[in-house]
């Protein structure tokens, strides 16, 4: 008890607080930006929390990612444009709502699920850390190969339309993994000499190019809806939450309970939480047809994991010093700089730090809820600026956020290429989303491949022996067998 | 514009047999059973599935729709003129933000793009010189993303 | 009519452009540096590198008076950014973090790229490989590990880093140096330091040669142990741990290093302003105090001895790629 006094008492200190809101707004600003992520806003933090109190540097870092990772959504639903990463699952949905004139339900629900998404992540984190972690902790190769392919399943869920074509844009997305060097065999393919394809095709460029500069083709070709005149009214953006829990507690707690999960097992974070919770919500939904037409139960479920997430990543990185994600790799850094060594002794030897650590989360969680509200009520002025104006800033931010993901021109010539060939796949009815879910995929599933194949000495009974993998493999089998299986029964009595 | 199922897969097929057949020449490395080129054949493989797939879909619709349904604003000269301009103006950022820097590259691509789009004449400047300026702040200044000075190098800050 | 204004005000832009062309060509270098400098980080945000890049552009940044912007280049283990670092301008206004990779990638066939594409400016950093496996694993002494393989080649694997990547050149030139096969212990490639040593817990591999930093917070977890470092000395910050010498009394080391570099042909009297202003970062409080919160080790050399230190470095390494094979032939 007296270490939870002490820990308020660093917490509730005049430049802590301060340090917070400034962080809180920085987070905003960053992630509402196409192409700079919360990684990015983090390592950004890192040396000016050279200068801070252990405490205020750690709530500056916790207040700037959880607002990133919301603040994502917003250009995501209004403009077709996922600010980070971690919206893209869902910005195809979120901006048929805007198109609907329900921009602001959608963003309103965005706000609110995400929030509690965060409070649920940080509960979790500070009843079941150290538990939670040892299993994490017993995840290899093998269990990580069969998490792969069931993410992959997600491709053909997520995407609306022909199957076909959803693979057809997934082997694109897996096939574009494997240009560069970082691959198990370090050789370079795809790269016909030339260092900048040695790096490899940034997945964040890719989705500016493949989301937002196809919207801006769209919108100089006239294809563009505008949607800056049909928006409801704003009213007032609390009313409908309750009504909205209600209906969605389920999701949402889904959503939370998923997004921890992943968040929690190292080398998976909030875009890959993201994606599972969406197509697991359209799987499990009374009614899937509604999904990709603008219907709130998907947004709910995906962005109440992508915020649950970010705690869950804390859970290895706090007790064995395992970052959960990049974010949480840069904090590892900053961990040890300032004296709070990660390791379980860190809930012994000093409860104090670890309790303000978890105020801050629990802070920084609900500051978001004002904080957004203003973010989205100044976002629809944005809503507001003549389509002509807007569309080529929006280009000059995507131009910029490309460069900022290297520091090269090479970022912009990635973006360009795929925002040709993202307008010319949704004119031909494919897809993008999976292309994106294969290129964050790929890397994940061949490296768990290979270094299982290496470690099995080329058996793939390696695959079952360990028994988490063993019950992976088997879900992940049934789900890819069972309905084909159905179908064919169907189709031999019928 | 959309063009036949056939034909995007009969692109697709022949793109994945060169992928195929490309993936071949990666070395072996010792001690890596599946080595560089596993992955690459069998994305290639499953894509040419895929294709074949596509090709034979496309060809049971070819007589209704043709080989390729044009939008309106394929027919649209001033539409795609502005998307060749759009096009255009990336490819001029690239190639001269490096020597020329951020701020003039920026301001130019702004000002035609805005004029290309319709923008009132005498708030094109005033705009794009706006936009420039407070997009450089943030980046270059709050953000500290090393945005290229070119010609402005002697007065940068 | 709107068509012609638009195309005046084109025309307007150009030549205002031309004119600021025609401005620039004045350059007249007052005392360097007089502007913003940039520091290349092949390797990402967050990671050892980044942050020892972070820390000491920040202490620059007072000696020099000027800002320094930190620049991360990743990709293709290091080649993307090393390839930035030396085709920038050598005006003293782009420098970068080098590091031990350096001296790997063109033995692989990666690059053209060698040392000698730079000016050496300060060694500020080296971290021996340790020899960590999991606590709850049978051997105790590296002794005991190097018999074991030696009694049963091909069944302990091993991780940590990429295929051919330093720790991995680490085990197989120990493994040499011991009289074994390099591929006595099979390469399970990772992303780094941190997967590998999850693996090492999770059970996947038994061996994590990487550098003790990296490995700390697992061993304070009690999760894993350290064998033995890689070094001709006991670390100061880990004097537990025996050298590989001590215990099998194989003469073998292997670190990784970071140093700081400019682009080759780097004028003489900027170079010896950043060597002296280096120095005082490397000498200052807040650089120790960071680099042993961290549990990086601390060397130093400067300008020419840094040169010699990485030609050195590159023979070193060559020869061990070529006997293990890693090297391309």
């Amino acid at each position: 008890m007296d270490a939870i006094l002490l820990a308020a008492q660093l917490v509730f200190q005049l430049d802590v607080l301060v340090t917070i809101v400034l962080a809180a707004l920085f987070g905003l600003f960053v992630g509402s930006v196409p192409g700079l992520t919360a990684t990015m806003a983090t390592a950004l933090l890192v040396p000016i929390t050279f200068f801070m109190s252990p405490v205020a540097a750690i709530g500056a870092i916790v207040t700037c990612s959880a607002m990133a990772i919301f603040a994502g959504d917003i250009p995501g639903t209004l403009l077709r444009i996922p600010g980070t990463p971690a919206s893209a699952a869902y910005t195809d949905e979120a901006y048929a709502m805007t198109r609907k004139g329900q921009g602001e339900l959608a963003l309103g629900a965005n706000l609110l699920f995400s929030a509690l998404g965060g409070l649920f992540g940080t509960a979790v984190l500070i009843v079941a850390a150290p538990s939670l972690a040892e299993v994490a902790l017993q995840f290899s190769s093998f269990e990580y190969f069969w998490l792969a392919c069931l993410g992959l399943t997600c491709a053909t869920v997520v995407g609306s339309g022909s199957t076909i074509k959803g693979l057809v844009s997934l082997m694109i997305g897996l096939l574009v993994a494997t240009i560069g060097l970082n691959n198990p065999a370090g050789v370079p393919r795809f790269t016909f000499g030339n260092v900048d394809l040695m790096g490899g095709i940034d997945f964040i460029a890719a989705m500016i190019g493949l989301f937002a500069v196809s919207e801006i083709f769209r919108y100089v070709l006239g294809m563009s809806a505008d949607t800056s005149n049909v928006q409801a009214p704003a009213g007032n953006l609390f009313t409908g939450w309750g009504r909205l829990f209600k209906q969605y507690w389920r999701q949402s707690l889904r959503g939370n309970v998923l997004g921890t999960a992943i968040g929690a097992l190292p080398g998976a974070g909030a875009d890959i939480a993201a994606w599972v919770s969406y197509a697991v919500s359209k799987r499990f939904s009374k009614t899937p047809e509604k999904f990709g037409t603008g219907h709130v139960e998907g947004i709910i479920e995906s962005t109440s994991s992508n915020n649950a997430a970010l705690g869950g990543a804390w859970v290895p990185a706090l007790v064995f010093g395992i970052p959960g994600d990049s974010i949480t790799a840069i904090v590892i850094g900053v961990l040890y700089l300032k004296g709070m060594n990660p390791g379980p002794t860190i809930f012994i030897n000093n409860p104090q730090d670890i309790y303000a650590v978890f105020l801050i989360f629990i802070l920084a969680n609900i500051f978001m809820v004002p904080a957004g509200w203003a973010a989205i009520k100044s976002a629809r002025l944005l809503m507001r600026v003549p389509r002509n104006v807007l569309m080529p800033t929006i280009l000059l931010f995507c131009i910029v956020g490309s460069f900022a993901i290297n520091n090269s021109a090479f970022g912009i010539s990635v973006m360009l290429a795929f925002g040709l060939l993202g307008f010319i796949m949704e004119e031909n009815g494919f897809p993008i989303a999976p292309t994106i879910l294969g290129i964050v995929l790929g890397p994940l599933l061949e490296e768990n491949f290979v270094t299982s194949m290496i470690k099995s000495d080329g058996s793939f009974l390696g695959f079952f022996e360990r028994p988490l993998a063993a019950g992976l493999g088997i879900i992940t089998l049934a789900i890819w067998i069972v309905p084909l299986a159905l179908y064919f029964w169907r189709r031999s009595r019928g | 514009m959309r063009i036949n199922d056939a034909i995007l897969g009969a692109v697709l097929l022949a793109f994945s047999l060169a992928v195929g057949v490309y993936a071949r020449t990666f070395p072996a490395i010792p001690g890596q059973e599946y080595g560089a080129s596993v992955f690459p054949t069998w994305i290639s493989i499953a894509l040419g599935l895929c294709s074949v797939v596509l090709i034979a879909g496309g060809m049971r619709q070819w007589a209704e729709t043709g080989a390729v349904s044009l939008a309106p604003w394929a027919r649209s000269g001033h539409h795609l003129r502005t998307l060749a301009i759009t096009i255009a103006l990336v490819i001029f950022y690239i190639l001269a933000s490096t020597p020329l820097g951020f701020i003039p590259t920026a301001f130019i691509a702004l000002v035609i793009l805005f004029g290309v789009l319709g923008v009132k004449p005498l708030q094109i400047p005033v705009l794009a010189a706006g936009i420039t300026m407070a997009v450089h702040y943030g980046f270059y200044s709050l953000l500290r993303v090393p945005l290229p000075w070119g010609v402005l190098t002697p007065w940068a800050w | 009519m709107k068509r012609r204004t638009f195309v005046r005000t084109c025309a307007l832009a150009l030549t205002a452009v031309g004119g600021l062309l025609a401005m620039g060509q004045a350059p007249a270098l007052a005392a360097y540096p007089e502007r913003p400098i940039t520091m290349i980080v092949p390797w990402g945000a967050g990671g050892g590198t980044d942050a020892t890049a972070r820390i000491v552009s920040s202490l620059l940044e007072r000696t020099l008076g000027q800002p320094i912007n930190v620049v991360n280049r990743t990709g293709g283990s290091g080649v993307v950014g090393h390839q930035a670092i030396a085709s920038s301008a050598p005006d003293g206004y782009t420098l970068g973090l080098a590091t031990v990779e350096i001296g790997m990638m063109h033995w692989q066939g990666l690059t053209q790229l060698t040392y000698a594409d730079y000016t050496p400016l300060a060694l500020m950093n080296e971290d021996p490989a340790g020899l960590q496996v999991a606590q709850d694993s049978p051997y105790n002494s590296a002794k005991d590990l190097l018999e074991a393989i030696r009694a049963k080649p091909g069944t302990m694997k091993a991780s940590g880093t990429g295929q051919g990547g330093i720790w991995h050149l680490a085990l197989a030139g120990m493994l040499q140096d011991a009289d074994i096969a390099p591929q006595a212990v099979a390469w399970v490639p990772s992303q780094g330091a941190a997967p590998g040593l999850q693996d090492l817990v999770a059970g996947g591999v038994q061996i994590a040669p990487c550098s003790i930093p990296e490995a700390r917070s697992l061993i304070d977890a009690g999760r894993v142990k350290s064998l033995a470092i890689m070094a001709e000395k006991r670390h100061p910050l880990f004097p537990n741990i025996p050298t590989l010498k001590e215990q099998t009394g194989i003469d073998w080391t292997m670190a990784a290093w970071r140093g700081v570099v400019a682009p080759k042909g780097l004028p003489d009297d900027i170079a010896q302003k950043l060597t002296s202003a280096l120095k005082q970062v490397y000498d200052s409080a807040e650089f120790k105090d960071f680099m042993n919160q961290r549990g990086f080790g601390m060397v130093y050399a400067s300008g020419e001895q840094f040169g010699t230190f990485m030609s050195e470095s590159n023979d070193s390494l060559g020869k061990v790629m070529k006997a293990v094979g890693i090297a391309r032939q």
